[in-house]
């Protein structure tokens, strides 16, 4: 094999896609990665990472804050926020250094630049076209000019998503910034709007309410976090208004004019009332979009569905033998772990024929104030799925190592099967339940009931006893919260 | 909208998904056949009964489906038009809600396979929502090509089922599991070792350990037709203390019979075959010995009842394209041997066309198969479970035989009888089979019983 020819060639160095050549080297495949912008991708140098360590740094400052009811006081305190943001980009740093590290150490090859598969021979061999001179992250040129081909019998496309913006209020990176650019912010801004009450407006908006921010979030439909639980997200909601923060919904930005010291955006509530909202930025948070464009997938004969995303069968291969998708340019929600799990699947589906995609239970977690995590059936999706779901519930006020650290805002909700008991799914919104949902996850993963869940001692005081006691709750059964008798199938004497 | 596998009459509650006739997104008209479904030994195919988009399959080809059950997901009103992203909302929870929703607007299997529902999956995720297992398990069952629902499971209780542990998996394939995974985790680094350059493009199989590299094989899913031959004959065989005997007979007489009947019967444009004199002379036989037209029937209370059937039934075993199908002759003892010979025409051809319907193919009270003019001296057939006996006829063959203690051409067609030790002992079967050939080498015996 030529120097340029590998067993399996991963386009996109994210966390599916790094996470994908590292697996594939494992198993012995010669194996390349193809990364026009920064390893790691979108979470680890823009999402995911540097947002949640915004998030702790804001979240200890509004603990401190509050920390005078527990007899602790504090006085002048103060933000740095240049140290702030440098902290954060040294985690960041230190990261996709790992991630450069662990490539290298796996003899994976990574090559620079803006890649797509230019052909497929009759032999299933593909060509890769790579381009140093464009960064395929923000279209722009770069200092380099090479162009040059890779050829693999195997593709892995791990492209990612991006930032969609609306038409005529371009992120600029002065007045009106994506989520990206606010992560990088020298001062502390007076006042902001956020255009989307999406998962990433809320966890950025909240960061600046809890360094003093006025903000403002525009929201187009009913609700915040949409499709997300009512109850759930209620409790963050509450949290966030008594932040002083403004909640718009059913409405619609409309225009936006710039100048050196504000931004004026345009805004129309529901009732077509028309508001102008001044603000020292706008935080664009509108969604994002797969990174299909620019992959030469018509000459392939793929064609993308109707949210521009590849068509994949259950082993993550497009129609074009040996050509596999992952992550967010799939269909699926936008999470960095469904990339990685899908990526470890498509190298598994290379090596062995017989391997499918297989998980029932995919977890999320939202890192707002209080954080809101899920995974596997809600109630409404249990039904329409054919179960016959029932709910066990308990609060985190019930719980004793919540109140003792002054979070108890909250509650963990477990669905299960009526009949079988079987465990179906979790809903949580409280003190760390971005952890807790592992235990969820494993268990519905596993085919274990409520009852299961139940059994397991927990450690005391953990905030985890909470889940035992809403498990115990399916049966009507939980020690720290009264009931009315419940009649459950699965309840036991 | 859900297609669900309509009644189909006669009784029948479930059947076989051979193959789905339409695809997945595929615009379907009313009336068009979507499905072909086969129930007992009949094969149908399913009509719309509605206008829209197939949006997903719920039951794959090979499964067994319930009247009433899901068969598809069916989207009437299908829009195509695009969205706006700028109007597209990311929150994990909006998709995930999409994913876990039965109904999935994308074709994408990876997200339909991990669809978490007490339904039956539509494709090779195997029941992962009804059967409780974990990861591992799931993954080993899939390679070694085991479907979950028919794993008898041996770990804890999950409602009405059992959790499959990793050594249900190993019983069924008899090899530990253990060893094709360290096969799995050695193959990428020994393979290339074996210097096999591009083992890339040929996925190895880690269930192959055991097969040396070059011996081709091919595997036939087992399905359909085939599927209800293998446990139809199995659970005969080993269910059945079958013994078989032979016997041979002159049959110059019956030869100039039937040449007669053959000319008359062609006059009503019905062909006249050895098999309407057999047929008779089989239900005249079967009425002198009534344990031979029975079956061995077990009560619930544990005990067995041999149940004398005073109808008689006659199956003919037929070799279509598909496999052995049995069509019957209902009543043969009240039909004359015309009648006799035009059904088994008309059976016949259906059965080859598949057009037999479910009652004609099932209800025999005793089998008769025959390999006609293929070949071979005789053979020990497979009762027709339940029965308790069948009746195996070959080609006549020139021979000598001795006449008058001279020896002369003689015409002579062999008989075996297979029958069920448990009902029928060897001195009556083989008094039955003197019965059958007295008539047979006499046919005007059997003009005689006439009524």
């Amino acid at each position: 094999m030529s120097d340029k020819t590998f067993d399996i060639v991963v386009i996109g160095g994210g966390p599916g896609g790094y996470v994908a050549a590292i697996r594939a080297a494992q198993y012995g495949y010669k194996t390349a990665v193809v990364e026009g912008h920064k390893l790691g991708g979108e979470c680890l140098n823009y999402g995911c990472i540097p947002s949640k360590a915004l998030i702790s740094a804001t979240h200890l400052l509004d603990k401190v804050q509050d920390a005078e009811r527990i007899g602790i006081s504090c006085s002048d305190l103060k933000v740095d926020l240049k140290k702030m943001i440098d902290w954060k980009s040294s985690i960041v740093k230190r990261l996709t250094t790992g991630v450069g590290q662990l490539l290298k150490a796996n003899k994976v090859t990574v090559f620079n630049g803006m890649a797509s598969v230019k052909k497929v021979d009759q032999d299933g061999l593909k060509t890769i076209s790579v381009n140093e001179g464009i960064d395929p992250y923000n279209m722009q040129k770069t200092s380099k000019s090479d162009v040059y081909e890779l050829k693999a019998q195997n593709v892995i496309l791990a492209t990612g998503s991006q930032s969609v913006e609306i038409p005529n209020m371009a992120c600029d990176g002065k007045r009106v910034l994506n989520s990206r650019q606010a992560l990088d912010v020298t001062q502390i801004p007076k006042k902001i709007v956020v255009v989307g009450g999406g998962f990433i407006g809320l966890e950025l908006g909240s960061c600046f309410a809890k360094l003093g921010t006025q903000i403002t979030i525009v929201e187009a439909s009913p609700e915040l976090l949409p499709g997300t639980d009512r109850e759930l997200v209620k409790v963050a909601e509450n949290k966030l208004r008594k932040k002083g923060a403004e909640i718009l919904l059913n409405a619609r930005a409309t225009g936006l004019k710039k100048s050196s010291q504000s931004a004026l955006l345009k805004v129309v509530d529901e009732k077509g009332v028309e508001h102008n909202l001044e603000a020292d930025w706008i935080l664009m948070t509108v969604g994002r979009k797969p990174r299909t464009a620019d992959l030469n997938l018509k000459t392939l004969g793929i064609e993308l569905d109707d949210r521009k995303r590849i068509p994949v069968n259950n082993r993550l291969e497009t129609s074009v033998k040996g050509l596999y998708a992952i992550g967010d340019i799939v269909s699926g929600p936008m999470l960095a772990h469904k990339a990685s799990k899908e990526g470890l699947v498509a190298v598994e589906a290379i090596k062995n024929p017989k391997v499918t995609y297989d998980v029932l239970a995919m977890p999320w977690a939202i890192f707002v104030d209080p954080e809101i995590a899920g995974v596997g059936h809600t109630v409404e999706s249990a039904k329409k799925a054919g179960w016959d779901p029932v709910v066990g519930k308990c609060p985190f006020a019930a719980n004793g190592r919540a109140l003792t650290t002054g979070e108890s805002d909250g509650f963990v909700k477990i669905i299960a099967d009526r009949k079988s008991d079987r465990l179906l799914g979790a809903q949580m919104v409280g003190p760390e339940v971005s952890n807790l949902i592992a235990e969820v996850a494993s268990l519905i993963e596993m085919g274990a009931t409520a009852s299961d869940l139940a059994t397991v001692v927990h450690a005391h005081p953990t905030l985890a006893e909470t889940i035992m006691e809403a498990a115990e709750s399916v049966h009507g059964k939980a020690i720290h919260i009264f009931s009315p008798k419940k009649t459950s199938a699965a309840a036991r004497p | 909208m859900d297609f669900l596998l309509p009644d189909l009459g006669e009784g029948v509650q479930e059947g076989e998904l051979i193959a789905w006739l339409v695809k997945e997104g595929e615009h379907v008209k009313r009336d068009q056949p979507l499905v072909e479904v086969m129930t007992d030994k009949a094969t149908m195919e399913v009509p719309s009964s509605f206008e829209g988009v197939i949006s997903g399959f719920k039951a794959k080809e090979g499964d067994m489906v319930k009247v009433g059950q899901v068969m598809a997901n069916v989207d009437s009103t299908k829009s195509t038009g695009k969205e706006d992203l700028t109007e597209e909302r990311h929150s994990t929870v909006f998709e995930e809600k999409e994913k876990l929703a039965p109904k999935s607007e994308t074709v994408n299997k990876a997200q339909e396979s991990a669809h978490f529902s007490p339904k039956v999956d539509a494709d090779g995720a195997l029941h992962v929502g009804i059967i409780p297992a974990s990861p591992r398990v799931r993954a080993l069952a899939r390679e070694k090509g085991i479907d979950l629902a028919r794993v008898e499971a041996s770990g804890p209780q999950v409602g009405e089922r059992r959790r499959v542990v990793e050594e249900d998996l190993q019983k069924l394939s008899g090899q530990p599991s253990a060893e094709s995974s360290v096969a799995g985790k050695d193959l990428g680094a020994g393979a290339l070792q074996a210097g096999q350059a591009s083992f890339v493009s040929k996925p190895l199989k880690v269930n192959d350990s055991v097969i040396i590299a070059g011996e081709e094989e091919e595997r036939v899913p087992l399905r359909g037709l085939r599927r209800v031959i293998a446990d139809g004959m199995s659970k005969s065989k080993f269910t059945i203390p079958h013994y078989s005997y032979v016997d041979e007979f002159e049959c110059s007489s019956l030869i100039d019979m039937r040449q007669q009947a053959k000319e008359m019967a062609a006059q009503y444009g019905v062909k006249f075959s050895y098999l309407p004199f057999i047929v008779k002379a089989l239900v005249a036989a079967l009425k002198e010995f009534p344990e031979c037209n029975s079956t061995l029937q077990k009560n619930d209370d544990g005990k067995s009842d041999i149940v004398l059937k005073k109808y008689f039934h006659i199956g003919i075993a037929v070799a279509t394209e598909g496999g052995l199908l049995v069509p019957v002759i209902r009543h043969a003892d009240q039909k004359s041997l015309l009648e006799i010979a035009k059904e088994i025409n008309e059976l016949s051809q259906k059965t080859h066309a598949g057009k037999a319907t479910a009652k004609e193919l099932k209800g025999s009270t005793f089998t008769i198969t025959s390999l006609g003019n293929i070949g071979g001296l005789f053979a020990t057939p497979i009762i027709n479970y339940p029965e308790v006996g069948i009746l195996g006829v070959y080609k006549i063959r020139k021979q000598p035989v001795v006449k008058n203690d001279r020896v002369e051409v003689g015409n002579v067609m062999a008989l075996s009888l297979s029958l069920d030790h448990r009902v029928v002992d060897g001195a009556i079967g083989a008094r039955f089979c003197n019965s059958i050939i007295d008539r047979l080498s006499k046919p005007a015996k059997l003009l005689m019983e006439l009524k």
